[in-house]
């Protein structure tokens, strides 16, 4: 198989100059100094040095794949290119960076169809822009660190408690080394028409990215992000443990979709939580086709009554991947409903896992929850697994799984050769059906992309 | 190792509670340290050919030696094993013709018991277990470790079907399972009655080519916690496995997990799982965990899982023909469990469902 032709646009690394890399490892020195680099406030600091406490109390998870290989005391936890920070002109940001977005498309994707554009390139964001209009509205897209300075108020309501520190490991690690990312306001009964878009890049081998993106939509508000991610691709292991924390206020209504292409040497151990109010809607979409190791499952608490979450997510396994994946959906409120959808495909020895967990507790009355999971294998050294809990407490909710795994049939492939296509051309057209569910709800350029890419994997498989 | 050997890594080892997923345990706090000390008695009402331990020694060298194999490699996963590895009291049951075999037992007191079914190739026989308490009121919390191996030997065909009713008292704790040769069927029906704590695992190991299980599992929960574990093991290629589950819950809480495990050599294999649980009250918590593993992709596996209350309309239209809102209840119930008996004899089924009836509504 020839995976060499896509992955070269997200593996080559680029020669870029760093300003400032802090020493391997994670001390109260290298936290210390990178709150002094940002020059942030003093309750930040307390907040990362709290978090650090944790993460040293904290022992890493006894379930899931293997994170034998990650040495945590290896990685290079803040890294500032040479760059200025935060610049909303193109013209600006350094050639050989602005070469590496070039090539992954950000500006071209803003001038058409975006209403406002980030990029961060290792700790640091090194563009940022949003239309005119929505500025004057009171929407603030700005990146994270900025907004810690700016808005100290609304990020000291909202930063950390939903994903709070104690969460997890990782969840700590990130609270103490958090550095860049995307800061999303939304004002009351404001409605974003198009979507806002970040692009992370980890440059810097050995490195870690921490980058935090919190969203707020105001009462009423709507708004649709989009992230997209990508790693150069070294020997050594580099760890991404970003998180995203997202507020659906009253009426409100949150779509957030990602594309995370890590190389295949970096750990992706991310934390997604949502905390969804009344008649609010968030939705999940994504998609996970790099990473050596992915341990990611968005959750949604509907704390409000009528309140919904769909998520929709697709993993790809290749070669020496395990993608651990899956989705968590508390319904702590009546009449609150949501939906999975979970699709996998594993290939060459590759591992697909859905680790979900719904959990409806006593007086979430009329709560509805539908599952279902596909996966799909291509070889018998691969593996598809699936995990689901479903734990429920009130009697008056209805909540149904289903799972299916299994190989494309050969019927499918030779009806679809008895109508002229090759073998190779019926395997793509099965793949990219069995994935329309979810590239069907990404924009465009993002399906277009992901359908691309799944087809080069996909690239002499069939056999 | 021996009995001692065991008990003395009993005394050693501490408790943990059992995990069965993301943050969900059962907890167990019942005391065991001197339970071994208050052995009870078990009484077979039946004068099938059950041997005795010492007994296997005289029987053929094939037969002893599987059964030696078994015994010699217990599973010792927790404390509650190496227990019952120290205590069990082992019996044989061969079975060599046709036919049917019935198994009546009454319980009293502590209980430890290690059951081996033998099934010689070419059998076709239908086994039915029937274990009850005496009954007796007691100052403590009465524990019996159940483990029963099931040696289904090539071409041979069984169809096991399982009664236990120990009452909310007791604390039970059970392990099943199937070992199935090349060409044979296993057809189970497991049908757990109340206990205070029942922690079980039906496990059905599909070591030989064209062979099936299909097992169906009733868990009657009535004031009752209960941990069911039910996995299939496909290792062998052509197989086919289907479990269903169903949990009819009042005042419990009960944990299903279920687990297709597909193995690499497991080629053409086809596997499906399927769990309910049917909530009749709002004081019951119910978790369901159907878990998949896969291997090889020439396969077809499915799960689906439900967790639903006794469909409201269709009360309504039962009692539109006539019946009480208490009648059409009971019958959706029955309608519920009586397809899960669909693995039982004929001769058989009236019988069971007429006990499963009488623990659901008639004993407090």
């Amino acid at each position: 198989m020839n995976v060499d032709i896509n992955r070269n646009l997200y593996d080559h690394y680029d020669d870029v100059k760093e300003k400032y890399k802090a020493p391997e490892g994670v001390n109260e020195e290298v936290i210390r100094n990178i709150s002094k680099y940002k020059n942030e406030p003093e309750w930040m600091l307390e907040k990362r040095l709290y978090s650090l406490k944790i993460f040293n109390e904290l022992k890493m998870p006894d379930w899931g794949p293997s994170l034998e290989k990650l040495d945590l005391n290896k990685i290079t936890y803040f890294v500032i290119p040479e760059a200025e920070a935060n610049s909303n002109d193109w013209e600006k940001v350094p050639e050989n960076i602005k070469k590496t977005f070039e090539k992954l498309g950000i500006p071209e994707a803003e001038r058409k169809a975006l209403a406002g554009v980030g990029a961060q390139y290792d700790s640091q964001v090194v563009y940022h822009n949003i239309r005119e209009d929505l500025k004057k509205k009171g929407v603030i897209f700005e990146d994270m660190d900025v907004a810690v300075q700016k808005y100290p108020e609304l990020v000291k309501k909202y930063f950390m408690k939903n994903v709070k520190a104690n969460l997890h490991k990782f969840a700590a690690l990130h609270g103490a080394v958090w550095s860049g990312g995307t800061f999303i306001y939304v004002p009351k009964n404001t409605k974003v028409d198009m979507p806002l878009q970040a692009y992370f890049r980890m440059n810097t081998k050995k490195a870690g990215q921490f980058e935090h993106t919190l969203i707020i939509l105001d009462e009423g508000a709507q708004c649709h992000y989009i992230e997209g991610c990508s790693a150069p691709l070294y020997n050594a292991s580099s760890l991404h443990a970003g998180c995203v924390e997202v507020y659906v206020h009253k009426n409100a209504r949150m779509r957030y979709s990602s594309v995370e292409n890590w190389s295949k040497n970096t750990f992706n151990l991310n934390t997604k939580r949502a905390i969804v109010e009344e008649n609010g809607i968030m939705e999940w979409v994504g998609g996970n086709l790099g990473s050596g190791c992915t341990m990611l499952y968005p959750t949604s608490l509907l704390v409000g009554k009528n309140s919904r979450a769909d998520h929709i997510s697709i993993a790809y396994a290749g070669h020496d991947q395990n993608q651990d994946t899956g989705a968590k959906v508390y319904h702590l409120a009546e009449n609150t409903s949501s939906t999975i959808k979970s699709k996998s495909i594993s290939k060459d020895g590759g591992i697909t896992a859905y680790r979900g967990l719904i959990k409806i507790v006593k007086g979430a009355k009329n709560s509805k929850c539908a599952v279902s999971c596909d996966a799909l294998m291509f070889d018998n050294k691969s593996q598809s697994n699936t995990y689901p809990s479903i734990d429920v407490e009130e009697q008056e909710s209805d909540v149904v799984h289903e799972a299916t795994v299994g190989k494309i049939s050969e019927e499918q492939i030779f009806y679809l050769q008895s109508r002229g296509l090759s073998a190779e051309e019926a395997v793509k057209m099965i793949v990219s059906g069995f994935i329309e569910p979810l590239v069907k709800e990404l924009p465009l350029e993002y399906a277009v992309e992901m359908n691309r890419l799944i087809e080069l994997e996909m690239e002499g498989s069939l056999g | 190792m021996n009995r001692e050997s065991y008990l003395k890594k009993f005394h050693e080892l501490t408790f943990d509670n059992i995990k069965s997923g993301l943050g969900i345990i059962t907890k167990i706090d019942v005391q065991l340290d001197n339970c071994y000390k208050m052995n009870g008695s078990t009484y077979y009402d039946s004068n099938k050919k059950l041997f005795d331990e010492e007994q296997i020694v005289a029987l053929e060298h094939e037969i002893s030696k599987k059964i030696k194999h078994i015994l010699d490699s217990p599973v010792l996963d927790n404390k509650i094993d190496y227990m019952h590895a120290a205590l069990r009291y082992i019996k044989v049951l061969i079975i060599e013709e046709n036919g049917e075999y019935i198994v009546s037992r009454k319980i009293s007191g502590n209980q430890f018991i290690h059951l081996i079914i033998y099934v010689k190739e070419n059998v076709d026989a239908t086994l039915y277990l029937n274990t009850k308490t005496d009954n007796k009121e007691l100052s403590f919390t009465p524990v019996s470790t159940e483990f029963i191996d099931i040696i289904v030997n090539n071409r041979s065909s069984v169809h096991f079907i399982e009664l236990r009713d120990y009452g909310n008292k007791y604390f039970l704790y059970s392990r099943k399972k199937a070992h199935i040769g090349e060409y044979a069927n296993i057809y189970w029906t497991n049908i757990e009655g109340p206990a205070k704590l029942n922690i079980t695992e039906l496990h059905s190991s599909i070591n030989g080519k064209d062979s099936e299980s299909i097992m169906n599992t009733i868990v009657l929960a009535k004031n009752s916690e209960y941990n069911i574990f039910t996995r299939t093991d496909h290792n062998a290629m052509n197989t086919k496995s289907l479990m269903h589950a169903g949990t009819i819950m009042s005042d419990s809480k009960s944990i299903m997990r279920g687990l297709v495990y597909i193995d690499e050599n497991a080629r053409n294999s086809n596997g499906y799982q399927k769990t309910e649980m049917l909530l009749l009250d709002n004081n019951s918590r119910a978790i369901s965990i159907p878990d998949l593993e896969i291997h090889n992709n020439d396969v077809r596996c499915t799960h689906g899982s439900s967790i639903t209350r006794p469909d409201a309309e269709k009360i309504f239209y039962i009692q539109s023909r006539g019946l009480n809102q208490e009648e059409s209840k009971k019958l959706i119930i029955k309608g519920f469990y009586d397809s899960l008996l669909s693995e039982v004899p004929n001769g058989l089924r009236d019988n069971i469902s007429n006990e499963i009836e009488e623990i659901l509504y008639e004993k407090k």
